[in-house]
C-alpha cells in the first residue's frame, strides 16, 4: 500500500476526513483485506490508549506541592511588572535603547561642535585681531600689562586718544586724555 | 469546617483567580494537578522534571490568567501550557545531546513500514492495570516525538493541525509521526503480549 494511502486510512480511523473522503476510505477497507487490517490495528491502539484513563496520581502532598508554586509566583512577581502595567514594561523595553542612541547622538554632535567651533574661533580670533589693532599699555610699577582693542575696523592714529593708567593699589583705571 | 471554594464550578475559581484570589487558584491546582503532572510525566518520562515543569506550568497559568477567554475548558488550557513547555524543555535536552540512535532511526519509520500488521489485537483482554504497565513501557521505547504526538492525539485529543502547531512542524509530519508511533507501538505491545505468554 502507498504510504499516502496509509496515512489517508489512518485519518480516516482519527476521523479527520471529509464524509466524501471517509467513504473512499471505508470502501478500500472493504474492498482490500491489508487495508482492513492496517485500519485495525491502528483503531486498536487508539483504544488501548483510550481505555488508560486512569489519572497518575502525584508523589506530592497538595500543601507542600502548592506552596512551591505560591513561592514562584511571588518570586516572580518581584521581578515581574504587574499584568496592568503592560505598557510600562513596553516602555521601559524601548526606553533603554533609545537612550542609549539619544546618548551617543549627543556625544557625536559634541564631538562635531567641539571640533568644528575651534576651527571658526580660531579663524574669527585672527580676522579679529587683524581688524581690532590692538595696543598694549603697560604699568611700570605694578608690572601689569593691558591690552586695548580697538573698535573700528582700520583704525588711524589719528582716532586714537592718548589715556592714562591710574592705579590706587586695588584697581586701575583708564583715562582718555 | 469545608472549604467555600470546595464546591465552586472551575470557571468560577478562574474568575476569581483572574481577580487576584490565590486561594482560588490554589483549589484550582489542586483538582487538576494530577492530570497536569500525568501529562508533563508522559512526555519526559522522568518523575523529577515531571514535577517541576508542571510546577513552572502551573506558574504560567497564573501570569497568563488574563488571556483564559474560556474557548476551552480551563483544564485542557493548563495541559496546552504544560505540553508546551515540556515541548521546549526536550527541545533544550537535544540541542545538549544527540538523540539516540534508536529515535534517529525511528523518524523516518522504515522499519514501521515494512512490520507485519499485528493481529489480533495485541492488547485485547487485558485488565487495566496491565493495559497501562504495557502502555508505559512501550511508550518508553519510542523516539520523543513519536511518543509526544501520541500522547498530544490520543490523551489530548488534539487535532493533527494543532499538534502541527504546537510542534512546529506539518501536518503532513505529524500524521506520518503519528503513523509509524502507533506501528511500534503495535510491534512492542505484541511482543510484550508474547513475552508475557511464554
Amino acid at each position: 500500500m502507498k504510504r499516502g494511502l496509509e496515512l489517508k486510512l489512518q485519518a480516516w480511523v482519527d476521523g479527520e476526513l471529509t464524509a466524501a473522503e471517509a467513504e473512499e476510505m471505508r470502501r478500500l477497507a472493504d474492498a482490500d483485506p491489508d487495508a482492513a487490517r492496517l485500519a485495525a490495528e491502528l483503531q486498536s491502539i487508539k483504544t488501548a490508549f483510550a481505555g488508560d484513563s486512569q489519572p497518575v496520581t502525584m508523589p506530592e502532598t497538595r500543601e507542600f506541592y502548592w506552596s512551591k508554586i505560591e513561592r514562584q509566583i511571588h518570586r516572580e512577581a518581584a521581578v515581574r511588572p504587574t499584568p496592568g502595567l503592560w505598557w510600562a514594561e513596553r516602555l521601559r523595553r524601548w526606553l533603554a535603547p533609545l537612550t542609549g542612541a539619544a546618548a551617543l547622538a549627543a556625544v557625536l554632535v559634541v564631538a562635531l561642535y567641539q571640533f568644528k567651533p575651534q576651527q571658526e574661533a580660531f579663524n574669527q580670533v585672527a580676522g579679529t585681531m587683524d581688524a581690532m589693532q590692538p595696543r598694549t599699555f603697560r604699568d611700570g610699577p605694578s608690572g601689569i600689562s593691558f591690552v586695548v582693542f580697538h573698535e573700528t575696523a582700520q583704525p588711524s592714529m589719528g582716532d586714537v586718544a592718548p589715556v592714562r593708567i591710574r592705579n590706587d593699589g586695588s584697581s586701575f583705571m583708564i583715562d582718555r586724555e | 469546617m469545608p472549604d467555600p471554594q470546595e464546591n465552586s464550578s472551575d470557571i468560577e475559581l478562574v474568575r476569581l483567580a483572574q481577580q487576584g484570589d490565590m486561594r482560588a487558584f490554589e483549589e484550582l491546582v489542586a483538582r487538576h494537578r494530577d492530570k497536569v503532572y500525568a501529562r508533563a510525566l508522559g512526555m519526559m518520562r522522568n518523575e523529577d522534571e515531571a514535577l517541576d515543569i508542571s510546577q513552572d506550568a502551573w506558574v504560567k497559568g497564573w501570569q497568563r490568567l488574563r488571556q483564559f477567554q474560556g474557548d476551552s475548558s480551563f483544564v485542557t488550557w493548563m495541559t496546552r501550557i504544560v505540553i508546551n513547555l515540556c515541548l521546549d524543555q526536550l527541545r533544550k535536552l537535544k540541542r545538549k545531546r544527540a538523540e539516540s540512535l534508536e529515535a534517529m532511526d525511528a523518524e523516518p519509520g522504515g522499519v514501521e513500514r515494512q512490520m507485519p500488521v499485528t493481529m489480533p489485537n495485541p492488547t485485547e483482554g487485558l485488565e487495566r492495570e496491565e493495559l497501562r504497565a504495557r502502555l508505559n513501557r512501550a511508550l518508553a521505547q519510542l523516539s520523543q516525538k513519536h511518543r509526544t504526538v501520541l500522547i498530544m492525539h490520543e490523551f489530548e485529543q488534539m487535532e493533527y493541525r494543532e499538534i502541527a502547531r504546537q510542534m512546529k512542524c506539518s501536518v503532513g509530519t505529524v500524521m506520518s509521526r503519528l503513523f509509524y508511533a502507533r506501528r511500534h507501538m503495535a510491534s512492542l505491545l505484541a511482543g510484550l503480549k508474547r513475552e508475557n505468554l511464554e
